[in-house]
């Protein structure tokens, strides 16, 4: 049984302009262990998506259908205070803008004292001081600087601090939003390798969220690529890098310059996403696909296994047209 | 220009949905109305003053709808005169204030320097002068005149202004789009006036606004004291002599109510639109 | 290829003012010397903090340099009047990274255009002004151009946006542009349209472009040649293909090898470096990489390493790197990447994008 079963997900804003459906019927399972990776350009419901598992959607969003079952349970159907006892202890979060995630009244150790009270109320302070250092410790932090406040972490720092944050619990399932978004280079590998190294240590699931696919082709097991609110590809990572199915897929990783391959310039993905108030009814990528064909338009392709484990939403998967895997740029 | 024009529209359509804005439009077109149509409707003379003894603070009539003061004279008449004497100063001691404490705010806020640092030591100087007893000893020492009065209200009122634009441009003045324009060789002078000024203006005028609320209190509050001008009626001036004629505490309420409300309902106007127009051009200041 | 500008020891210095305390030397730049050659696109790399905008700030004379000289086209901008200088402005220009704060929100897309025009090109007739700016509009892409003129930057996205701050900038026809990070805000499928535009009109308008960038590989995408900085001084600079693939700084080869490798494996030994930049008001004795840096580690913490400053030094015909222990390419790379195929292929012309 996987970890997390998404079926048919499906989550609308509303807002002035009217409805917007910013996920629009998302099935993906998690087995316990993996690390899946979640691509796509901003507004494309990535993070929505993800958001919804631990049901921390913003006001105005509704889940009009589908469904959330994680560890057998579904989670649409939970209250808030049962919701209350899952966040955090099972599913944790780490933030995109680690400033912004953090209090900056408090200390970084506090911080992490705070679930661990929070969830298990009868742990002794002391005990989960030592936790919370010994936490610190594990990302890489000395336990020195327990009692600093947030302004006097590096960004580096504070996102290794949100990392240990997001593990105080124990926690089954971890949501990384853009983990690494905003930060150097080096930091950012620093960062990606711990990560790696907590997954593995600790046995971690990982949703991990981000527009920059070479961050995730470094870290994850299975790779979903969203569009338009809905999935366009997923599989075995390294069969979605080697040979993307799906023609946006495959122009979002040739966007990336591989600097072991040929220096070509790619053209990029001229076009905007479509308007999700009123979604296309074919493909959601027919405007900017130059690969479209007759009835991409009309039709909307379910995802469907083009490989053993490989599947993809497109109506002509690039496999048919090509013979697997060149990229035309 | 006609996109002026729709813009100015827009804002108007946006502090009416408001209901707070609402009502204080409402009431400054009421207040205007008043102060322009009325004395022409209803001509006040102060020199048509009560042959008998029974004129004097005679109440509510069909005759005299406000009833008389101490002098017979028609309290509804003057009432509406003064509307625009206390209007007339609010608008022109504002006019002072905002011109002096915005270029007191855009010149320090955008040069860095020995004048800009003078200019803001006086600044802070004037903010944390008491403004009422200082109005009060400059009025006392001019003279009491309407001109006078206008002067100081404007000359003392405009560093709360300059304080607020100085900070606005200080944050603009580090955007980025202004190194930008520097980059290619803009003056300062263009600088200041076709990219600071232009985005300090929301926030100006819905300073006026508020301004000319404090502007028309402090009139009220001079001409009340007695430091008004005689000859030209206020309402500061009709609760003046209300007070000292006895009006008070021989209960002719009729005197003392219409400037009175006259006063709460304009400063009140002012105050509900300068809020609402604060809220609608400079919605990001609010944001803490 | 001639020099459009030479830079020599440039120093950008100042105090930063702590409350209470006092001030404690800044510096961003330190003993800076790089000349840029006419028609080049010379990518500025490095971390935040490295100096490298305030390097391209200075040049432009946007910030002021504490000490060296900025020569352009045999022209000393130091011993220049403020006129002049102001009327050299126009040759060199500056593209902005965030598109969302380098437009006047409150000026029209016709007026941004138009405002250079105002400042420089007063022998203009209005009508003509009329039409560069609208023709400057045309060639940066932003059609129908009558109409786009009349909006206001909160109407444009994020592309479009930097499209307008891109014709703003080529609008005087300048021989010389800074792009500090002009594509990083933008999302993965805006980007290279903004490159192969920043690039199209590179080569119609022949402009040279200093590109400060925090990302190698679009650096080794789109340049002729990389210098990398560190902590405000330039340690590595050379051929695109010569400092990607062999690097002789140990910093450098560090940012090569933490390069996401998209679908491929790794080629060769990852340097991930420890602990972060220090301070630029804290730069370490002696090479300021020393800290950081696993070959010191490697060569068994040389003391040399410590004392001395390396100088930048030539290792390959136009490619410098400032390091005692400079990498052998054999040594490191050639075992994991084959250098030689690279090699046998043509050198990498102007323009080798084919564009």
């Amino acid at each position: 049984m996987p970890l997390l079963d998404v079926r048919n997900l499906r989550v609308d804003f509303r807002t002035v302009a009217g409805i917007v459906h910013a996920v629009d019927g998302v099935s993906l399972s998690l087995e316990k262990g993996e690390i899946m990776g979640i691509a796509g350009e901003s507004g494309c419901g990535k993070t929505t998506m993800a958001l919804a598992v631990p049901g921390l959607l913003a006001r105005n969003a509704t889940v009009p259908g589908g469904q959330i079952i994680f560890d057998g349970e579904d989670l649409i159907s939970k209250s808030e205070d049962e919701m209350r006892t899952i966040r955090w202890r099972r599913v944790s979060v780490i933030f995109q803008g680690s400033m912004n995630a953090m209090n900056p009244l408090k200390t970084v150790g506090s911080q992490i004292v705070e679930p661990i009270l929070l969830h298990e109320p009868r742990t002794p302070r002391r005990e989960a001081e030592a936790r919370a250092e010994k936490l610190l410790d594990s990302v890489g932090i000395s336990k020195k600087r327990f009692s600093n406040y947030p302004h006097e972490f590096s960004g580096g720092m504070r996102q290794r601090a949100m990392i240990a944050m997001s593990l105080a619990c124990g926690p089954d399932l971890v949501l990384a939003d853009e983990p690494v978004t905003a930060l150097d280079v080096m930091i950012q590998a620093q960062i990606l390798e711990l990560i790696k190294v907590l997954c593995s240590e600790l046995g971690l699931s990982l949703i991990m969220i981000s527009h920059d696919l070479s961050v995730l082709a470094e870290l994850c097991d299975t790779l979903v690529v969203m569009y338009a609110g809905r999935v366009v590809e997923h599989g075995r990572s390294a069969d979605v890098f080697r040979e993307p199915a799906h023609p946006y897929s495959a122009r979002l990783m040739n966007a990336f310059p591989d600097i072991y391959g040929e220096r070509v310039f790619t053209s990029g993905i001229p076009g905007y996403p479509p308007n999700l108030i009123a979604p296309p009814v074919g493909c959601g990528f027919y405007e900017r696909c130059p690969e479209r064909l007759a009835g991409c338009e009309s039709t909307r392709q379910e995802l469907s296994e083009t490989s053993p484990g490989h599947w993809c939403s497109c109506l002509y998967p690039r496999r048919d047209k090509e013979g697997g895997g060149i990229i035309n740029g | 220009m006609n996109a002026r024009g729709e813009r100015l529209a827009e804002i108007f359509s946006r502090i009416w949905a408001d209901s707070f804005g609402r009502a204080g439009l409402v009431l400054l077109t009421l207040i205007i109305g008043i102060s322009i149509l009325g004395p022409i409707i209803f001509p006040f003379d102060p020199r048509e003053v009560a042959t008998s003894a029974s004129k004097i603070f005679a109440p509510p009539t069909a005759q005299h709808w406000l009833g008389t003061d101490e002098m017979g004279r028609d309290i509804f008449r003057s009432t509406l005169a003064g509307a625009r004497i206390s209007l007339l100063v609010g608008i022109t001691a504002s006019a002072i204030s905002i011109v002096i404490g915005a270029f007191v705010g855009l010149f320090s806020g955008y040069y860095h320097g020995l004048f800009s640092n003078l200019l803001m030591r006086v600044t802070d100087f004037f903010l944390a002068l008491p403004v009422t007893p200082l109005i009060i000893v400059l009025a006392s020492v001019f003279g009491q005149n309407l001109l006078i009065t206008i002067m100081v209200i404007g000359m003392t009122s405009w560093p709360s202004t300059a304080r607020i634009v100085r900070s606005l441009v200080l944050s603009i003045r580090a955007r980025q789009f202004v190194e930008r324009v520097r980059a290619i060789g803009a003056s300062d002078a263009r600088i200041l006036c076709v990219h600071i000024l232009p985005n300090v203006m929301p926030l100006i005028y819905a300073n006026t606004v508020l301004v000319i609320a404090g502007s028309v209190l402090a009139e009220a509050t001079l001409a009340f004291l007695g430091l008004g001008d005689p000859v030209r009626v206020s309402w500061g001036t009709m609760l003046h002599y209300a007070f000292v004629s006895g009006a008070a505490g021989r209960g002719v309420w009729w005197y003392l109510l219409p400037p009175g409300i006259g006063i709460v309902l304009l400063v009140l106007g002012f105050t509900l639109v300068g809020n609402t127009l604060d809220k609608i051009l400079n919605p990001r200041l609010r944001e803490f | 290829m001639a020099d459009l500008m030479t830079i020599d020891e440039l120093s950008v210095h100042y105090e930063r003012r702590r409350m209470g305390g006092c001030g404690r030397k800044v510096r961003a730049v330190d003993g800076v010397s790089l000349s840029i050659r006419r028609g080049e696109i010379l990518s500025v790399v490095g971390e935040s903090g490295c100096g490298k905008t305030t390097m391209g700030k200075a040049i432009l004379n946007i910030t002021r340099a504490t000490s060296g000289r900025i020569i352009y086209d045999g022209i000393d901008l130091a011993k220049i009047s403020g006129a002049e200088l102001r009327a050299m402005r126009r040759k060199f220009q500056m593209i902005y990274q965030d598109p969302y704060e380098s437009l006047d929100p409150r000026q029209s897309i016709y007026d941004t255009l138009l405002e250079p025009l105002l400042i420089h090109r007063r022998d203009l007739s209005s009508v003509q002004k009329r039409d560069l700016v609208m023709s400057h509009l045309e060639a940066v892409g932003l059609r129908p151009a009558e109409m786009i003129a009349a909006r206001y930057p909160h109407h444009l996205s994020g592309g479009q946006r930097q499209r307008v701050a891109i014709a703003a900038a080529i609008i005087l026809e300048p021989d010389f542009i800074v792009a500090d990070e002009p594509v990083s805000m933008l999302d993965v499928s805006v980007r290279s349209e903004i490159l192969k535009l920043m690039l199209d009109l590179q080569k119609d308008k022949d402009l040279t472009y200093m590109f400060i960038t925090h990302d190698l590989s679009l650096a080794w995408m789109i340049s002729h040649r990389i210098a990398v900085f560190y902590l405000g001084r330039m340690v590595e600079i050379g051929g695109t293909e010569e400092v990607v693939h062999r690097s002789t700084h140990p910093y450098t080869n560090a940012l090569v090898s933490v390069i996401p490798t998209v679908g491929k494996k790794m080629r060769g030994e990852r340097h991930i470096l420890a602990g972060e930049t220090p301070s630029a008001s804290e730069i370490p004795g002696g090479c300021r990489f020393h800290t950081r840096c696993w070959l010191y580690h490697d060569e068994g913490e040389p003391e040399i390493c410590r004392n001395s400053e390396p100088e930048l030094a030539e290792v390959a015909d136009g490619h410098m790197a400032a390091c005692h222990f400079k990498l052998i390419p054999s040594r490191d790379q050639q075992a994991v990447f084959d250098v030689a195929e690279r090699l046998s292929k043509p050198a990498p012309t102007l323009n080798p994008l084919g564009l």
